[in-house]
């Protein structure tokens, strides 16, 4: 099975209770690469991410129809196991949530939890991951330190730190800038650039720069409805529908 | 009314910018094709124009600059800045080839009967497609745009009939042979801006150029 789709989501349906969130969706995900999410506040961008690691099965009223194939499997599949699903598909949020233990227990804690992946120490694990997530060098001589003693922006690299230590395969940021000054917004943007070597990442951003920025392709969901995907360049340069065009270039009623 | 968007005013500025060089670009070239067919001497007044078109031109590149760094424009935006600083560069080239015109028979001498009636005939179709890319522009005519490139075709074939005529039957006077080859020349390569011109305005409205080799 050698897909270039790392995740095929079809005719998917997404509620709360009677409130009808997405709406028919389909979109495919190409494997090793940034995908943006971009859409006015409410279009239903964090929902759609949730369901691709099952978070909104959290949601007692939520219901979901259609399928998530990862790597051509659904995975709302019954035989599913959803622990092993959410290692495979890591998932970091708008506001830094490091647990309040040490930096290095934040990264210990998934690889304990999951077991440790082939022979490597924990200490290895915990240092790999802080260098793909760029905070190593800040942290290395001070990892029993609290993580909340850290900064937003090196807590929000804890975080992707965090989730890259089980090995995932994707990792989905819902805004994982928008609480950053522009410094730690560039290292984080650098950062997503730099993970689509090994894992295939989603980012949902209401920065349309940012989107421009970091992102192979980008998707414009409105009201639940997808209504433009393709190529960041074409998308940003000439895209197809007039909502899109009006939404990117600020002329949204 | 909503509130306009900041980059509408630079995008206003660089209209304003482009109406006024368009005037003055399609007087210059209008006037050097004038005066050859009348053997009046205007190349100051034309050198003066094509300076002016040149300072607007250099404008406009920094007006677009700034609103790139500042706004960073996206879609139709971005491609209205690109095409204005195309569109600009073109209507400066209109300007400098008219000068050339206005000038070879200075530097070579000669200008009489002999070009004339092919003078005449390329004049004004390189005056109406100059008329008609910039009126496709501000009118966001996609139609005409095109219709830009057609007339071109003509022009050039005008251009290659002219070289092999005077190959076939070249003119005693040399000098005139030159200089009527020359602002033949010249002609051929205002029309060619006049599509370039066009096929950004196609670019600003469609996002894609014109194919010029199909
Ligand atoms: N747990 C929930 N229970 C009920 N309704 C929800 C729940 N989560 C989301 N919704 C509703 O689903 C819709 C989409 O919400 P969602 O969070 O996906 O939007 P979004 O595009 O991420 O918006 P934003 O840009 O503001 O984060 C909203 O109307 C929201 O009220
Ligand atoms: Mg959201």
């Amino acid at each position: 099975m050698s897909s270039e789709y790392k995740i095929e989501i079809r005719n998917l349906q997404v509620g709360f209770g009677k409130l009808m969130v997405i709406k028919n969706l389909n979109i495919n995900i190409m494997s090793n690469c940034v995908t943006a999410v971009m859409g006015p506040s409410g279009c239903g961008k964090s929902t759609l991410i949730r369901t691709i690691n099952r978070l909104n099965d959290l949601v007692p009223e939520c219901h979901v129809k259609g399928q998530v194939l990862l790597d051509g499997r659904d995975i709302y599949d019954p035989s599913m196991d959803v622990v092993e699903l959410r290692r495979r598909v890591g998932m970091v949020f708008q506001k830094p949530n490091p647990f309040p233990k040490s930096i290095y227990e934040n990264i210990a804690f998934g690889p304990r939890i999951h077991g440790i992946a082939g022979g490597n120490s924990l200490d290895e694990i915990v240092e790999r991951s802080l260098r793909a997530a760029a905070l190593w060098d800040e942290v290395k001589d001070r990892l029993d330190a609290p993580a909340l003693s850290l900064s937003g922006g090196q807590q929000q690299r804890l975080c992707i730190a965090r989730a890259l230590a089980v090995q995932p395969e994707v990792i989905l940021l819902d805004e994982p800038c928008s609480a950053l000054d522009p410094a730690a917004t560039a290292k984080i943007e650098s950062l997503m650039v730099s993970l689509k070597k090994d894992y295939t990442v989603i980012v949902v951003t209401h920065n349309m720069q940012q989107a421009a920025r970091v992102s192979d392709f980008t998707a414009f969901l409105y009201l639940g409805e997808l209504v433009e995907y393709g190529e960041t360049r074409r998308v940003f340069e000439n895209p197809s529908s007039k909502l899109t065009e009006d939404f990117i270039t600020g002329r949204f009623g | 009314m909503e509130e306009a968007r900041l980059l509408d005013k630079g995008l206003n500025e660089l209209s304003d910018l482009l109406d006024e060089m368009a005037k003055i670009a399609e007087k210059t070239v209008s006037a050097s094709i004038q005066a050859y067919l009348e053997g009046a001497d205007i190349d100051l007044q034309v050198r003066q124009w094509s300076d002016t078109l040149i300072n607007y031109n250099n404008q406009v590149g920094e007006k677009a600059v700034e609103l790139i760094a500042r706004y960073q424009p996206v879609a139709n935006d971005l491609r209205t800045i690109r095409a204005c600083m195309e569109i600009s560069y073109n209507l400066s080239r209109f300007g400098r080839y008219a000068y050339d015109i206005s000038t070879i028979h200075k530097t070579i001498g000669g200008r009489g009967e002999h070009g004339r009636e092919v003078v005449s005939e390329m004049g004004e179709r390189t005056m109406k497609m100059i008329k008609a890319s910039i009126k496709a522009y501000k009118t966001r005519d996609a139609r005409l745009a095109e219709e830009v490139s057609e007339e071109d075709k003509i022009v050039d074939q005008l251009y290659f009939k002219h070289l092999r005529d005077c190959v076939k039957n070249p003119p005693r006077d040399v000098e005139q042979l030159i200089t009527d080859i020359l602002t033949v020349r010249h002609l051929e390569r205002i029309a060619d801006h006049a599509v370039d011109l066009a096929s950004s305005t196609l670019y600003m409205i469609k996002g894609q150029k014109i194919s010029k080799w199909r």
